[in-house]
């Protein structure tokens, strides 16, 4: 039987990544630069389905933030819902669904949903006991071919 | 005052509900039929609207087979907002559970909400340990008429004409 102190330990752990998991929207979606950063481990790998064969490490997932867009130049929002998240000892995994919502021309500036699909993602605890993500894989299974106004050309 | 122990038994109980309800979502869409049979009681009960309803695994599991998953068709049942009551009892661990929900589907023009409605759920601490649903009746409140890509339009059904016509809300 697991201690008051490991059970409290677990609950902990998951509400850390939890936090993660949701500054990756927050920062992004606001221009965070910083904030976004310090989500990552040093050597972390991020998928992002436009870039061919992701982003890894920090100097490039820095990179990737600045070809993004962010507020105030475009509005969007990187929601994220029913996260699964597995501990083990100083990593973790989590399946997350996402959906992106963005304003569009064709609808009078009015949102829709740009894509949607699923975040496969793996956590360390750092040295500073902050859960990062060492890899995120996105999976995009459904996107609008329009882009969103305020979207860069890629 | 209760006491520590049972401040966080209530948490963790509430986490352990949470997995449960998710695991229908990730299930379901993602084609795990196991992994969403586990989700549920023996004898549980699941009313989807316009279908006959489901009582039992063996139903549940006919009724899991009839439904879409990835990568045949790829949609996501988006569930927010739980609202968990946890009642203990000497006769057994229950709860109560409020969700809302949004279903997002592909179409020929790019994603949209198929539907939204509310998740009514009645779970049970079952002799494993685990957290599985007795009773889920899932209320469609909007629906598209339009059907996604690789799916059927939605059966016909008392709840589907009300939604479409946009009075489910005026029931309560």
């Amino acid at each position: 039987m697991a201690s008051i102190e490991e059970r409290m330990k677990v609950l902990e752990d998951k509400r850390a990544i939890l936090r993660t998991l949701h500054d990756y929207g927050h920062t992004l979606d606001y221009g965070d630069e910083a904030g976004f950063m310090d989500c990552w481990t040093e050597d972390a790998f991020l998928g992002w389905s436009i870039i061919p064969n992701g982003l890894k490490g920090h100097a490039r997932i820095r990179e990737g933030f600045h070809i993004h867009t962010h507020a105030p130049e475009a509005w969007h929002k990187h929601m994220l819902a029913e996260p699964r998240i597995t501990l083990s000892g100083d990593t973790a995994t989590a399946h997350s669904y996402f959906w992106r919502l963005d304003p569009y021309k064709s609808s009078g500036g009015a949102p829709e949903i740009y894509a949607f699909g699923r975040y496969i993602d793996t956590f360390v605890r750092c040295q500073d006991g902050r859960w990062r993500f060492s890899e995120r894989l996105v999976e995009k299974e459904a996107a609008r071919e329009e882009k969103p106004i305020g979207a860069k050309a890629l | 005052m209760a006491s520590i122990e049972q401040r966080l038994q209530h948490l963790e109980d509430e986490q352990a509900i949470l997995d449960t309800l998710y695991g229908y979502g990730h299930g379901l869409d993602y084609g795990h039929e196991d992994a969403w049979i586990d989700c549920w009681t023996e004898d549980a009960i699941l009313d989807w609207p316009g279908r006959a309803l489901m009582h039992g695994h063996a139903e549940l599991r006919t009724g899991y087979r009839n439904h879409t998953h990835a990568p045949q068709a790829w949609h996501k049942h988006v569930l927010v907002e739980p609202r968990i009551s946890i009642e203990y009892s000497v006769e057994g661990d229950r709860a109560t559970v409020m969700s809302m929900y949004a279903r997002l589907d592909r179409y020929t023009d790019g994603p949209k909400i198929r539907a939204f409605g509310r998740y009514r759920d009645t779970l049970v601490r079952c002799k494993d340990g685990k957290w599985r649903i007795k009773e889920r009746y899932p209320e469609i409140e909007s629906i598209r008429k339009e059907a996604p890509i690789g799916v059927e339009p939605f059966p016909d059904s008392p709840e589907a004409r009300k939604a479409l016509a946009g009075t489910q809300g005026e029931k309560s």
